[in-house]
C-alpha cells in the first residue's frame, strides 16, 4: 500500500473528524497534535512495509541468482518472501 | 488499492495505541474508538478505490484514449483524479 503524504494528512483528518463527531475522543493537548499523531502512526506504518518491501526484492535477487532463476514463479517466491519478513518483523500487510 | 482487514485492524491500533502512549488523547469508549477508526480507515479506501475506478473509466472513454502507464495518461489521471476528488468536496 503506497499513499502520498497530501493523501496520509486526508486520512487522519477523516479518522479524527469521525472520532470528534461520534464523541469518541477526548484530545489532551489540541486537535493539531492529535492530528499530528495520527499523520505519524500511518506513516511510521507505511515506512516498515515500504522497508520489507525494498528487503524483499533484495532476498528475491539473491535467491534467484543462486538458484538459477529458471522456471522460477518470481511473484510466488516474492509473496513467499514478503509473508516470512512480515512475520519475523511483527508487520500485518 | 487493495486493503486487507487484517492490515486496516492494525493500522486503528498503531493509531489508537500512538494517541494514547503519547499521551496526545483519551478514549471515553476503547472499544467504539478502535472500531470507529477501522470506520474510518475502510471507508477512505473505499472512497480512493471508487474515484480510481471512475478515473480510470474517464479515461477508458477520453476520446484520445491513452495507453495506460504512459506519461500523458498519468498526467491525465492525475488531473481526473483531483477533478474527482473535488466532485466529491474531498
Amino acid at each position: 500500500m503506497r499513499l502520498k503524504e497530501e493523501q496520509i494528512a486526508r486520512l487522519a483528518e477523516k479518522v479524527l473528524g469521525d472520532l470528534e463527531r461520534a464523541q469518541l475522543v477526548e484530545q489532551k493537548q489540541g486537535r493539531g497534535a492529535v492530528l499530528a499523531g495520527i499523520k505519524a502512526a500511518i506513516a511510521e506504518d507505511l515506512k516498515l512495509e515500504e522497508a520489507l518491501e525494498r528487503d524483499a526484492e533484495a532476498l528475491l535477487e539473491q535467491t534467484l541468482k543462486a538458484v538459477g532463476g529458471q522456471g522460477i514463479d518470481r511473484h510466488k517466491i516474492l509473496r513467499m518472501i514478503k509473508e516470512k519478513l512480515a512475520k519475523e518483523r511483527k508487520i500485518v500487510l | 488499492m487493495h486493503i486487507s482487514e487484517d492490515r486496516i485492524s492494525h493500522i486503528a491500533h498503531r493509531i489508537h495505541d500512538k494517541l494514547w502512549r503519547d499521551d496526545l488523547a483519551d478514549f471515553p469508549d476503547e472499544r467504539r474508538a478502535l472500531e470507529a477508526i477501522k470506520g474510518s480507515i475502510e471507508g477512505f479506501f473505499s472512497i480512493m478505490e471508487q474515484v480510481d475506478q471512475a478515473v480510470r473509466a474517464k479515461l477508458a472513454s477520453y476520446s484520445q484514449a491513452k495507453v495506460p502507464g504512459s506519461r500523458e495518461w498519468e498526467i491525465l489521471y492525475q488531473k481526473f483524479y483531483a477533478e474527482e476528488l473535488a466532485k466529491r468536496k474531498w
